[in-house]
């Protein structure tokens, strides 16, 4: 951007272009990370290819159960053991009823564990259940 | 980033340096690259009645439903016909193509993994499955 001036005067025209840039930069780093300190734990979802979106399981009142490779259990993003999930589960679901419960669970959590959630959702009154996944792929519907 | 302007003595120049402004494009490419594809996925499932505890013989035989075993170590049993994970695709969708009941149910050993037991659920849902049901109980042979 040259500008005619004199020779001797102050040198005082900043680039303002390399600023917004650095700026955006630092805005794509924290897009990425809040998100993922917010909604909780990490977990390793199994890869599907013909997973649906489900776009419920990001509302702030989802009803989300988690569970990580070391076999914790989670509402969100809050740890409880599995006498408290349920009260909690129940709680939620008189205030909410939401009418589908969504699983977080790591790939490698042993199927007995899953059958324990299950059959705790069941007891709450849930008939139907999303299992979270991660969708490689086309997207389907 | 150095910015050479060019200009100083001489004439009125103006060449602008594009080079900044196709990186600010580009990295606002990249923030929409990435936040876009965030929505979640998963395969939805139903939890059946639990099996009452005196379920007799009798009612187990007449039973017409398919059910999909995942075992410990992986292999799968469609109806106690062992079946491998490549040909269960093949497998279900000539099961389904006939039946108008399109029911699946699940059920893994205890030891299984969620991994498997959602990869053989991602299958089925592939293969025209449309609802599947979450066994909780497990095989007693």
């Amino acid at each position: 951007m040259a500008k005619k001036r004199n020779v001797d005067a102050p040198l005082s025209d900043i680039n303002v272009t390399p600023m917004a840039d650095v700026m955006l930069v630092l805005l794509i780093i924290f897009m990425i990370t809040t998100p993922l300190l917010q909604k909780g734990i990490t977990v390793n979802l199994p890869r599907t290819k013909n997973a649906i979106e489900m776009p419920g399981a990001d509302k702030r009142d989802a009803l989300v159960v988690g569970i990580d490779r070391t076999m914790r259990l989670y509402l969100g993003a809050k740890s409880y053991d599995m006498a408290n999930l349920k009260e909690r589960i129940i709680e939620k679901k008189e205030v909410e009823n939401p009418d589908l419960v969504y699983l977080k669970s790591d790939q490698a959590v042993p199927y007995s564990k899953i059958v324990e959630i299950v059959e705790m959702l069941r007891d709450c009154g849930f008939e139907r259940m999303g299992l979270l996944t991660e969708q490689k792929g086309g997207k389907k519907k | 980033m150095g910015m050479a302007v060019g200009g100083g003595k001489g004439g009125p120049k103006s060449d602008i340096n594009i080079t900044p402004y196709i990186d600010i494009l580009l990295v606002l490419l990249i923030i929409f690259m990435v936040i876009t594809p965030f929505t979640p996925h998963g395969l939805e499932v139903r939890i059946p009645e639990k099996l009452p505890d005196n379920v007799t013989q009798d009612v187990l035989s007449h039973f017409t439903g398919i059910v999909v075993t995942i075992k410990s170590d992986g292999s799968i049993l469609v109806n106690k016909d062992p079946v491998n994970m490549e040909s269960l695709g093949q497998r279900l969708l000539s099961i389904y193509s006939t039946r108008s009941d399109k029911t699946l149910f699940v059920r893994g050993d205890k030891d299984a993994f969620y991994g498997d037991v959602a990869k053989v659920i991602d299958i089925a849902k592939g293969a025209g499955v449309e609802e599947i049901g979450l066994m909780t109980e497990f095989e007693n042979q």
